[in-house]
């Protein structure tokens, strides 16, 4: 009966024995392996819609009328852009004014920084022109030519 | 190849690279739409303040001048026989002032009836030996 008793101790402590071997041996090893984190970032601008530019004129006045309209260029950090805009300097077909279309600042460019930028759109009808009309007053609401566009190029 | 002939062909493969390289830096574009809008009003209003020439010779009593304007702006005088110099101003608006004799009891005015082309304000100024009639004209 002792005998029986020493031999399950001993099975005993060997399964032990075994586990902890092979226990031990599962964590001694550690394999690795590395990876790269790819990014590509497309280059990207974008303009706010300007408000429509609202000139009131009186023919023949001396003064030049002016009117402005702000928008935002918004580019990524160090991209340079440039801004224009169409139909820069035109007579418009349906009140035969004369009129200019500035960027300020200058469109001549700028570089993104990632925050947007203030610019503005700004319109001159230089005094002293006559004008077509036939009633006491008249909009330009049947042009051809008042629609423009604000390009930001980059 | 002759060395010259490699020189022209990197030439030309650095310029295509550099056309290439520019044009894929610029390849981007947005943009927006607005309208410029604008509210003609017709000057039939006159200011006196923008006169800029007068003249002061005696002209004939009732006479016709026939005014020929282009655009808003007086171009000729026909039937102006004194050849008062009415010349174009600004605003379309011409200054005319006769000398007069000492003239009593009369009133600065305008003319509520008048219309375009004819005299449409006048106002007497008197000095001390003489009065001015002036007449304002406005097309």
């Amino acid at each position: 009966m002792k005998s029986l008793t020493t031999k399950k101790f001993a099975i005993s402590a060997i399964a032990a024995a075994s586990l902890f071997t092979a226990a031990t041996s599962t964590q001694a090893a550690s394999v690795t392996s590395t990876f790269t984190v790819g990014i590509t970032l497309t280059s990207l601008c974008s303009v706010s819609t300007p408000a429509n530019l609202t000139f009131a004129y009186t023919a023949f006045q001396i003064p030049a009328a002016t009117a402005s309209s702000p928008f935002t260029v918004t580019c990524v950090n160090g991209l340079p852009f440039s801004v224009a805009v169409s139909g820069a300097a035109v007579t418009d077909d349906a009140v035969g004014l004369a009129y200019s279309l500035l960027v300020t600042p200058p469109a001549g460019g700028g570089t993104g920084t990632g925050a947007s930028q203030a610019y503005s759109i700004d319109g001159t009808i230089a005094g002293g022109q006559a004008g077509t009309c036939t009633a006491a007053s008249c909009t330009n609401a049947a042009a051809t030519n008042n629609l423009k566009t604000i390009t930001v190029t980059y | 190849m002759p060395t010259s002939s490699w020189a022209v062909l990197r030439f030309f493969a650095f310029a295509t690279l550099s056309t290439l390289w520019a044009f894929s830096c610029q390849a981007g574009q947005s943009s927006k739409q607005f309208t410029v809008l604008i509210n003609l009003k017709n000057n039939n209003t006159l200011i006196q303040d923008r006169v800029c020439r007068s003249s002061v010779k005696i002209g004939v009593f009732g006479e016709n001048v026939t005014v020929v304007c282009a655009t808003g702006v007086a171009t000729e005088f026909n039937g102006n026989s004194n050849n008062l110099p009415w010349s174009p101003v600004q605003d379309g608006e011409y200054r005319f002032v006769t000398m007069a004799p000492k003239i009593a009891n009369i009133q600065d005015g305008n003319d509520s009836y008048a219309g375009m082309g004819t005299v449409t304000s006048w106002r007497l100024v008197s000095l001390s030996n003489r009065d001015y009639l002036e007449l304002m004209i406005g097309w």
